[in-house]
């Protein structure tokens, strides 16, 4: 009998004589199973709702929704968004790090991180920002490459990635210079030319959505500016009017002093408000959002000092992780239903064991997000994703609609794969030739 | 190296088999196409009433022996990566396109053999019944892939045909059928004559009673299935077509689970129905009703030796009535042979609920089950011409081991239904399709490209 050692050098040259895209299918079909197939929270559930029966409103995003819908014409719930979103984001973390690592590293890398709890929770979820996050790194990996064709594609992934996350705009400037061919002189032009880009993709996200939407609810606003009006108004103690919103208590809108989710705020027996429902009360929420910024900033900049600092992890314990099917009378009707397999029991222990320790507390990638920018300087892609990572966080700043770790997701899954990148170029037999 | 049989070594040549035999990568892509194919038409996987049984015993550890323990198990086994049916669908579909492809690939080019491989693998009977996590679904791919693999030339990977042919022999009480002229004809040891069909004799022994003997070993509770359905049928079938009188009956029947001793011959005369036996059983007014005890399972094996004795000429006629239906030859009453739902069709909503599933089709799928089930009623799932092409084929494949083994094997295994099947299910005749199918194309291909 072959002796053990024998054996493992057999299966170590197996594995070694594996291509980079059999690593790759391996290790996404494992990340797929290890959710399969996806975990949907109960916005997710409406959404699908929404995607199979056809009738688009504006309370999700709408682009992603339609590229459910296309989804669902091979595949029906959401298995074929897990796979999407997980592919998006295994195949183009590759496309990107292969540029800086060699191809059998970058696979491993790619796989990795995406396998790593705290990039995985999310992805594992039907989510606009898990999508997104696919989406802008496919959009990296398809601007970087030489091709007309693959430029374009990424330009679509940028129109997919903004359709998801309409904030995230500004974040992809970075990635939208990696477009720009190296030979292009001149900081501004460049510069220039990279928002150009991202003005003409957002336009477009918000053009195919706006074109989709049947009913529009002024979600994004409202998710927004209640928060933002409520939390300003509790801080300052001030009984503005609000001419034009229906105020149900103004008691309790100045009850407690902050205010973090709109939905609390406009539902239930302990709403604030009655939600806005045509375009005359959502002129006067704008109006007295505007208004509560401009006559109590103080207060205004406290409230969203005090969300990001939540957001960041530092102030309030949260619950990072959702891994769930889904609630099965809420699902009914749509005719999925899922049950957790041994694996997926076992991996969500461990990824709820990780999520007690700070790996999970954006406020870390925050400050790892530092000496990744310092040590990435020399490398244009590694540095364009830690930028657009950083970058979207900051716009969490004014933008955050609540807490949420999903929102700090993409800095997280950034700040992994460029550390974890430059760590192993450090080897010189690993880094691209 | 040749005097011992290692694991290990074995798996290595499985692996290194089917690596040469998929070398080309056109080849690869279109196997890979073919079961995507299948997958996309099933996606997750279409589950009847057994299927759900099935998945219940498979999710509790606890097996009956209803239907295969050993594929309830492997059942298990699969959830523990992925659950539901997806896990299953993906082993049955892609074991069967591989091995069509890999038996095509000795007598074609690779990338004729796949799209060929495809093409039999998509033809209506076998792809509507592929779809379903049916044990004749998991029989014919695993069959398949070991009839490609027992008559490689190396030892590891006749080996794994072999396991593959036990795997296959456990799902179904009658795929012994289908495995002995595979074992005896296509298995090849290294040796010739008298030795090689004694080698052959014994491996098809040890892969029949090792599948029987693990059916028994995992089955915790068992469930009679003979005595409490095409034993019961037989019982009714031979009061329909004899000349025995109710006095004689009643008499023959004592200790059996009759609802009513009176006018068993008017009744089962009245209520015959060779299409759906089941009503014997299952309806208010059928003859019988399920078995409840040890003494009532003697009662009916005894009075089925007696009567089968007494009256064989009507147990024959009735056979003959049960297996018209089962080969759907024109007139009979055609039932649906395609299903396309994704929990029990007969309770929908209750069985999602108990087996914590559901899906919804897609829209492609939306477009293809209205087809399947207009053409499950079809001559596409008519066995019987698939039968007639069978024999035919048998004569033009005496040169050619493996496809001679194959058909033979497809009309074998539906003989043994002549007798076994308790209900007309086309499902039953899934091997007569493949065996048609495959073996008439390894006919068709020596004949066009002589080797």
């Amino acid at each position: 009998m072959m002796d053990l050692r024998e054996r493992a050098n057999r299966v170590r040259a197996w594995l070694a004589a594996r291509t980079p895209r059999q690593l790759l299918l391996a290790g996404w079909v494992t990340c797929i199973l290890l959710c399969y197939p996806g975990y949907l929270s109960f916005d997710s559930i409406e959404q699908l709702g929404q995607a199979r029966s056809g009738h688009f409103t504006d309370a999700y995003a709408p682009v992603m929704t339609g590229v459910w819908s296309l989804c669902e014409w091979i595949f029906a719930g959401p298995f074929p968004m897990l796979a999407l979103q997980t592919g998006l984001f295994v195949f183009g973390a590759y496309g990107v790090l292969k540029r800086a690592l060699s191809p059998r590293a970058a696979a491993v890398v790619a796989v990795g991180v995406l396998a790593a709890p705290p990039v995985f929770a999310p992805m594992a979820v039907i989510w606009p920002d898990s999508l997104m996050a696919g989406a802008l790194l496919a959009a990296a990996a398809a601007l970087l490459d030489e091709r007309r064709a693959m430029k374009a594609a990424g330009a679509v992934a940028l129109v997919i990635a903004g359709g998801c996350r309409p904030e995230v705009a500004p974040a992809t400037i970075p990635l939208a210079m990696l477009a720009l061919p190296a030979s292009l002189s001149g900081r501004l032009r460049r510069a220039g030319l990279a928002v150009a880009l991202v003005v003409a993709c957002s336009g477009v996200a918000r053009l195919v959505g706006w074109i989709l939407v049947d009913d529009d609810t002024y979600a994004w606003q409202q998710r927004l500016e209640w928060i933002d009006v409520v939390g300003t108004l509790r801080r300052a103690h001030a009984d503005d009017p609000m001419p034009g919103l229906t105020v149900v208590d103004r008691a309790r809108l100045l009850e407690g002093h902050d205010a973090y989710d709109a939905y609390v705020l406009t539902h239930g027996p302990k709403r604030v408000a009655e939600p806005i429902a045509d375009d005359a009360q959502s002129e006067a929420l704008s109006a007295a959002w505007h208004a509560a910024i401009a006559d109590h900033f103080g207060a205004y900049a406290t409230h969203r000092g005090e969300l990001m600092l939540r957001q960041l992890g530092i102030t309030h314990p949260w619950l990072p992780v959702f891994d769930d099917f889904g609630d099965p009378d809420h699902l009914m009707l749509l005719h999925h239903r899922a049950t957790p397999s041994d694996l997926e029991i076992a991996w969500r222990a461990i990824v709820h064991v990780v999520a007690l320790t700070p790996l999970f507390r954006p406020l870390l990638y925050v400050l790892l997000a530092i000496p990744a920018i310092v040590l990435a300087r020399r490398r244009r892609e590694l540095l364009a994703l830690v930028a657009s990572g950083v970058m979207y966080e900051i716009i969490q700043l004014p933008l955050a609609s609540s807490v949420d770790y999903r929102f700090s997701h993409w800095l997280v899954a950034t700040v992994w794969l460029v550390l974890v990148a430059l760590a192993v170029a450090r080897k010189p037999a690993w880094r691209a030739s | 190296m040749h005097g011992r049989l290692d694991p290990l070594h074995a798996a290595r040549d499985f692996a290194a088999g089917y690596a040469a035999g998929m070398a080309d990568g056109g080849a690869r892509a279109i196997v890979a196409a073919g079961v995507a194919g299948i997958i996309v038409y099933a996606f997750p996987g279409y589950l009847s009433t057994d299927s759900i049984d099935q998945l219940a015993q498979a999710r509790a550890g606890e097996y009956g022996d209803w239907h295969p323990p050993v594929m309830a198990a492997l059942w298990h086994g699969v959830e523990i990566v992925v659950t539901g049916p997806l896990g299953m669908l993906v082993l049955q579909v892609t074991c069967f396109v591989v091995g069509a492809y890999l038996l095509l690939a000795r007598v074609l080019a690779p990338r004729t053999a796949a799209l060929v491989a495809v093409a039999i693998a998509w033809l209506p009977p076998i792809a509507c019944e592929l779809a379903v996590i049916w044990k004749d679904s998991q029989m014919a791919g695993y069959a398949l892939l070991g009839v490609a693999f027992v008559g490689d030339s190396r030892r590891g990977a006749r080996a794994a045909g072999l396991v593959l042919l036990g795997l296959a022999s456990a799902m179904r009480y009658n795929a012994a059928a289908l495995t002995l002229p595979i074992v005896l004809l296509a298995y090849a040891p290294p040796v010739h004559g008298a030795r090689r069909l004694a080698i052959a004799t014994v491996m098809w022994v040890a892969i029949t009673g090792g599948a029987a003997a693990a059916n028994r070993l995992l089955a915790d509770r068992h469930e009679h299935p003979w005595q409490q359905s095409v034993a019961m049928m037989d019982l009714a079938g031979i009061a329909r077509w004899s000349h025995a009188d109710d006095r004689e009956l009643a008499a023959a029947l004592e200790g059996t689970p009759l609802r009513d001793a009176s006018q068993i011959r008017e009744r089962a005369q009245a209520r015959y129905r060779p299409h759906w036996m089941w009503s014997e059983i299952w309806d208010d007014g059928g003859l019988f009703r399920p078995a409840r005890d040890d003494t009532e399972l003697d009662a009916i094996t005894r009075a089925w030796r007696e009567l089968v004795v007494a009256y064989p000429r009507a147990y024959l006629h009735h056979r003959w009535r049960m297996t018209r239906e089962l080969l759907q030859v024109p007139g009979t009453y055609a039932s649906d042979s395609a299903y396309v739902w994704f929990t029990d069709v007969q309770d929908l909503a209750g069985s999602a609920r108990r087996s914590k599933h559901d899906a919804a089709p897609s829209r492609v799928q939306q477009l293809l089950q209205p087809a399947a089930l207009w053409l499950g009623d079809s001559v596409w799932f008519a066995p019987w011409w698939y039968a007639v092409l069978s024999l035919v084929m048998l004569v033009f494949a005496r040169r050619d081991r493996t496809a001679f083994a194959l058909l033979a094997g497809g009309v074998l295994c539906e003989l043994t239904l002549c007798f076994a099947a308790p209900t007309p299910d086309a499902r039953y005749s899934l091997w007569l399709f493949v065996a048609t199918a495959v073996g008439g194309a390894l006919v068709v291909a020596r004949r066009v490209r002589p080797a």
